[in-house]
């Protein structure tokens, strides 16, 4: 199957600014969306992709059709900087930083709820280890295939499916209470 | 499509049929119409979905800024073309160079111009350096 990215690449190495601007259409939305959901920090997510495309502009005259399709590699360049960002901080930050959830108000309109929820749902990815969470921004919030996702993070679809159960396993321990809130 | 193989794709792409393996999508799909008890381990699973989903519920936009936008169709690589004239003018002015040996105060100042155009034509291309896209 050809690469839909390919010819793209091609006329952005050849200098052509409507390729350009079609390439940052199509995958720049789903970029940010990706490195957000592993940094938590949409400036941070702003700045990884950012990098990202002007490394592609940069590069796009060596771009060359082969195994990987170029989204494949976008993406395993997104999560490339997200995980050296997320070992910087680690390195930097106390390890607890972070985990501290805001307390609920005290009589919570329906809009307070559905952020409370989001934050909570939010702090239980952050929990995750790194990988866990990218298979899941990838899979379940990108809606990205398994062979595809595998790709980008460099891994078998076994050990990617392995990323995904112990994650979901994870998520589900942490959000039982969602969950049975949902149910009631 | 066994009852195994069925549940561990549960467990690792949730409860969607659009997020299964293509390759075994349609075993799965069929494994759920023939087994009535399927369809529960489906309704689990799409429970967490459904409570990671509230993490898009946000009123938040999701996509880029304008801003970001806007900075990288700057930085984009832009070939301007090279006018037609431009060859010309710095052949001129190379010979008319040659002819005053480079101390005529007219042609050293054709000689910048075409030069600036020159540069200005491959400005696009400066960004290539070192680095390798793709593999």
């Amino acid at each position: 199957m050809r690469d839909p990215d390919a010819a793209l690449v091609r006329a952005i190495g050849a200098g052509d600014p409507r390729a350009a601007r079609t390439l940052v259409e199509r995958r720049l939305p789903q970029i940010t969306a990706v490195a957000r959901r592993m940094l938590g920090d949409p400036h941070e997510a702003e700045d990884v992709a950012q990098e990202v495309f002007l490394r592609v502009w940069r590069e796009a005259t060596r771009w060359r059709e082969g195994d990987a399709r170029f989204a494949t590699w976008l993406h395993r360049v997104t999560l490339n900087l997200c995980f050296d960002r997320l070992r910087r901080k680690r390195e930097t930050l106390d390890p607890d930083a972070g985990a501290d959830l805001p307390d609920p108000a005290p009589h919570p309109s329906a809009a307070l709820l559905a952020r409370e929820r989001k934050q909570r749902v939010d702090a239980a990815l952050a929990a995750l280890p790194e990988r866990q969470r990218a298979a899941i921004a990838l899979c379940h919030y990108e809606e990205m295939s398994n062979i595809e996702a595998a790709a980008a993070l460099e891994i078998s679809v076994e050990a990617l499916e392995s990323l995904l159960s112990r994650g979901r396993r994870a998520l589900r321990a942490a959000l039982a209470d969602l969950a049975a809130a949902d149910e009631r | 499509m066994d009852e195994k193989r069925f549940r561990d794709i549960l467990d690792a792409y949730g409860g969607a049929p659009r997020r299964w393996p293509a390759d075994e999508r349609a075993a799965a799909e069929a494994f759920l119409r023939d087994r009535p008890e399927a369809a529960q381990w489906v309704a689990e699973a799409a429970a967490l979905d459904a409570t990671l989903d509230a993490a898009d519920a946000d009123a938040a936009p999701r996509g880029p800024s304008d801003l970001l936008v806007r900075r990288l169709l700057t930085a984009a690589p832009r070939s301007a073309p090279l006018p037609r004239f431009a060859g010309a003018a710095l052949a001129a002015a190379l010979a008319m160079g040659v002819l005053l040996g480079f101390g005529g105060v007219r042609a050293a100042e054709a000689g910048a111009e075409a030069e600036a155009l020159m540069t200005a034509s491959f400005d696009g291309l400066a960004f290539l350096d070192d680095g390798g896209l793709g593999g």
